[in-house]
C-alpha cells in the first residue's frame, strides 16, 4: 500500500530497476607495424584485459560490471616501442609503429561518431615524460590513450550530449519541490 | 469589409503556425471569399509573454479547462482580458461578414467558448461557425463554469444550442466550410457527427501569409506544417482517431514531396511538421514520397531540409528492404519522427491493439540509430489494463533504450498520463458492465474492476517514478514539467472528488 511514509522510498525501488551496471565495450583498432607489430593492451580501470601484439584493424570485446558513481577509465596502451619502431628520413617520419583508434562503442553506441565524446573526454599520457598530449586519436608512442567517464555511463553520456548539442530542444524542468510535496501529499495523506 | 475572419486562442501548440487556418484561407480565397487568419495564441505568446514559454503556460493554465474555475475568472485574467480587447479590436478593423474559430484540441474550448460569447455579444450580426476535433470533448467543471449554460456532451454541441456560435463542423471542413460561406444555410453539426469528405486531398497549399509564422517557438528554422494524409491504418483501442477520420486517406506521394518543396522555396521552412496522425500509414506512397524527396533534395541541393511527422512502428518483417528504406529516409531529411510507443509490456501493447512488440520497437530504433535517423517517443503509464508488473517492463525498455538518447536517436521522450478514455475510442466506450467506472464528467477519473489496483493513487505513483527517471537518467523531455504541473493542479485541486469516486466505488 503506498503511503505518505513509503512513497519515496518505493520510488526510488522502481527507479534503480532502470539502472544500468553492465556494458559491453567494443574497441575496434589499427596496428600499424613498423619492424614489428605493436604491443598493445587495454584496460578498463584497473582490469587489463588484452595484452598482444598485432596488425591490421581488429576489435576488442570487453563484457564488465560497473558500479555506480564510479569512474570508466577506459585505457588503450601502447608499450615497448624502440626507435627501430620508426623510420625517419630528413627528420621525417616514413614509417612508424602505433595503434590508432577507430571506434569505441558502448552498449553498441559509438563514442567516435560526430565526435560527441571522444576528443573532449580523452588524454594521451607519454610513459616517459608524463606529458599530457590532447586531441589524439590512438597511441604513436610509449604511454596511454585514456578515456574517462563517470558511472552510470548512460546518464553521464546523456548530460554530455544534451549539454553539446546547440538548439536541442530539451526543457528538463521538474516541479518544484513544494509543488512536487504538495501533490505527495494530497494524494497519499 | 471582409468575408471571412478566421481565428483561433490559447491554447495551442506554439511551435509552428496553424494548419487548418492557412488551409481553410487558400480554400476559402480560392473560392472567391476573402479571408483573414489571426492566431490569439501566437499573438500572446510572442507579444504579452514575450516568447517565455513558462510564463506562457503558466498564464493560459486556467484556459485548459483542467481546473474548476468560473467564467468570469478566465475572462477577467491577464489572458483573458487580452484575448477579449484583441478580438473586438481586430473584428472593428476587419468588419467581416462571418467569423470562424477554430478549436484544435480540449485545451483550445474554454478560449473558443470565449471568443464567441464576445463576438455574439458585441456584434450580433455577425454569422459564427466553430470548427475543430476539440469540440467533440465535453466542457470539463460546467457547473463551476457557467450554470447557466445548458449542458451539452460536446462543445460543439454547447456552443450551437447556447446561441454562442451559429454552427460547427467537426470533420473535414475544407469543402463544406465554402458551401457555409456562400449562404450560411448548410448545417453539418449534430452531436457524435463527423464530416468525412473524400475528396480533402484536392485543396490548393495551405496560404500563411496573415500568420507571423517567424515567432512561433521554433528551434532549428523555421517550421510550417502540412498535411499528407487523415485517418489512422491502426484502431488502437485508446484512440479516436479512427472514429474522427474515417478511413485512412493519402495524398500521392509525389504530391507531398511537391508541397514539401513549395513550402521550403516559398518560405523558407527549414522543417515541415506533418501533421497526419501518422506519415507511413500507406508503406507504398510513404517510399514513394522518400524516394522523391530523396531525388528533388538531392537535385536541388537543399541539405537543410528536413521532415517530420507521427510515425508508426510496424512488425519488423514488413519493412521490405530495411537497408535501403532507412537510408532513404535519413536522404529525404526524415527528423525527429514521433512515435507513439506507450509501452514497454507486449501484454499491454496488445491490449492496447497496437499490432507491434517491444522487440519491433527496438529493432526499429536500432534502424534509426545506424542510418541517423532521430525520433521522439511517447510513452503513457497507466492504461487501464497495465498491472504494476506491466508497468516495470516499461521501466525495464527505458533501461534497454538509454544508449539511444546518448547519440541523439531519441531526442526527445514525452511521458504522458492515461487521462481517461477519449468518448468515441473502444476503451471510452466500456460501461460499467466491462467492468469500466467512469466518472460521467470528468474523463481523469475511472476505475477498471479487472485491474483493481490500479487507483488513484498506483497512478500517480507510476508518473512519480517516470519523473524520477527522468531526473537520474537525464531523458531528454520537453514536456516534463507541463505534464507534472498539469497533475499537480488536477490531483491539489480535486482530491475530494477524486476520494469520493474511489469511496463510492468500493460501496458499490
Amino acid at each position: 500500500m503506498l503511503t505518505l511514509k513509503n512513497i519515496e522510498s518505493e520510488i526510488d525501488k522502481c527507479v534503480a530497476l532502470a539502472d544500468e551496471h553492465s556494458y559491453r565495450f567494443e574497441i575496434d583498432l589499427q596496428g600499424v607495424s613498423c619492424n614489428g607489430d605493436p604491443n598493445t593492451y587495454i584496460k578498463i580501470n584497473q582490469t587489463t584485459y588484452y595484452e598482444q601484439k598485432f596488425n591490421g584493424d581488429k576489435s576488442f570485446v570487453i563484457d564488465c560490471v560497473l558500479p555506480k558513481n564510479d569512474v570508466c577509465n577506459i585505457v588503450i596502451g601502447l608499450q615497448h616501442k624502440q626507435t627501430s619502431n620508426t623510420i625517419l628520413q630528413d627528420n621525417k617520419i616514413i614509417q612508424d609503429q602505433f595503434v590508432k583508434i577507430l571506434d569505441i562503442r558502448i552498449n553498441q553506441i559509438s563514442l567516435v561518431k560526430n565526435n560527441l565524446y571522444f576528443w573532449d573526454h580523452s588524454k594521451f599520457v607519454m610513459q616517459h615524460s608524463g606529458d599530457v598530449l590532447k586531441n589524439r586519436d590512438g597511441a604513436y608512442f610509449n604511454g596511454e590513450f585514456m578515456l574517462s567517464l563517470e558511472t552510470p555511463i548512460f546518464p553521464y553520456l546523456s548530460k554530455l550530449f544534451q549539454d553539446n548539442i546547440k538548439n536541442y530542444n530539451v526543457e528538463n524542468k521538474f516541479l518544484s519541490p513544494e509543488h512536487r510535496q504538495e501533490l505527495i501529499k494530497a494524494v497519499y495523506d | 469589409m471582409i468575408d471571412f475572419l478566421l481565428i483561433t486562442g490559447p491554447v495551442r501548440d506554439l511551435t509552428f503556425a496553424p494548419m487548418a487556418l492557412a488551409q481553410l484561407k487558400s480554400i476559402s480565397e480560392a473560392a472567391g471569399f476573402s479571408c483573414k487568419t489571426i492566431d490569439y495564441n501566437q499573438k500572446y505568446f510572442h507579444h504579452k509573454c514575450h516568447k517565455d514559454k513558462n510564463k506562457f503556460y503558466d498564464q493560459t493554465k486556467m484556459f485548459r479547462n483542467t481546473l474548476p474555475l468560473g467564467y468570469d475568472e478566465i475572462a477577467n485574467s491577464h489572458c483573458g482580458k487580452w484575448l477579449a480587447h484583441k478580438v473586438i479590436q481586430d473584428v472593428k478593423k476587419y468588419n467581416p461578414k462571418t467569423v470562424g474559430v477554430s478549436s484544435f484540441s480540449r485545451y483550445n474550448n474554454i478560449a473558443c467558448l470565449l471568443i464567441c460569447k464576445i463576438i455574439k455579444q458585441h456584434f450580433a450580426h455577425i454569422k459564427v461557425i466553430v470548427g475543430g476535433y476539440g469540440l467533440h470533448n465535453p466542457l470539463n467543471y460546467l457547473d463551476a463554469f457557467d450554470a447557466t449554460l445548458q449542458s451539452q456532451p460536446e462543445v460543439g454541441e454547447l456552443l450551437k444550442v447556447n446561441n454562442l456560435c451559429d454552427t460547427y463542423i467537426i470533420g473535414d471542413a475544407e469543402h463544406k466550410l465554402v458551401e457555409w460561406l456562400k449562404d450560411h444555410t448548410v448545417d453539418y453539426s449534430g452531436l457524435n457527427k463527423r464530416i468525412i469528405d473524400a475528396n480533402w486531398t484536392d485543396t490548393p497549399y495551405a496560404d500563411f501569409d496573415d500568420l507571423d509564422i517567424e515567432n512561433y517557438d521554433y528551434h532549428k528554422g523555421l517550421i510550417l506544417p502540412m498535411t499528407g494524409s487523415k485517418g489512422c491504418v491502426r484502431k488502437c483501442t485508446f484512440c479516436d482517431i479512427p472514429h474522427n477520420f474515417g478511413r485512412f486517406s493519402f495524398k500521392s506521394g509525389k504530391s507531398i514531396a511537391d508541397e514539401v518543396m513549395h513550402l521550403y522555396e516559398h518560405y523558407d521552412a527549414k522543417t515541415i511538421y506533418f501533421t497526419d496522425s501518422l506519415v507511413n500509414g500507406s508503406l507504398s506512397a510513404f517510399i514513394d514520397y522518400v524516394e522523391t524527396l530523396a531525388e528533388l533534395k538531392a537535385k536541388k541541393g537543399y541539405d537543410d531540409l528536413r521532415w517530420t511527422g507521427q510515425y508508426i512502428v510496424r512488425p519488423s518483417h514488413q519493412i521490405p528492404d530495411p537497408k535501403n528504406y532507412y537510408a532513404l529516409l535519413n536522404e529525404s531529411g526524415a527528423e525527429g519522427l514521433t512515435i507513439g510507443i506507450e509501452s514497454g509490456s507486449n501484454k499491454v501493447l496488445a491490449d492496447m491493439n497496437k499490432h507491434c512488440t517491444v522487440d519491433d520497437i527496438l529493432t526499429e530504433i536500432n534502424y534509426f540509430s545506424s542510418n541517423d535517423v532521430s525520433c521522439g517517443i511517447l510513452l503513457f503509464p497507466a492504461f487501464p489494463s497495465e498491472t504494476r508488473q506491466d508497468f516495470l517492463a516499461t521501466v525495464n525498455m527505458l533501461k534497454k533504450l538509454q544508449p539511444y538518447w546518448c547519440n541523439g536517436t531519441i531526442n526527445l521522450v514525452n511521458f504522458n498520463t492515461f487521462y481517461g478514455n477519449e468518448n468515441y475510442s473502444e476503451w471510452g466506450k466500456k460501461t460499467e458492465q466491462d467492468g469500466m467506472y467512469s466518472h460521467p464528467n470528468d474523463h481523469s477519473l475511472w476505475w477498471y474492476k479487472n485491474n483493481p489496483k490500479l487507483d488513484y493513487k498506483e497512478i500517480v505513483f507510476r508518473r512519480l517514478v517516470l519523473n524520477k527517471l527522468v531526473e537520474t537518467l537525464n531523458i531528454p523531455t520537453n514536456h516534463e514539467y507541463d505534464y507534472m504541473t498539469q497533475i499537480h493542479n488536477y490531483f491539489t485541486t480535486n482530491i475530494e472528488k477524486v476520494k469520493k469516486f474511489h469511496a463510492d466505488i468500493k460501496k458499490h
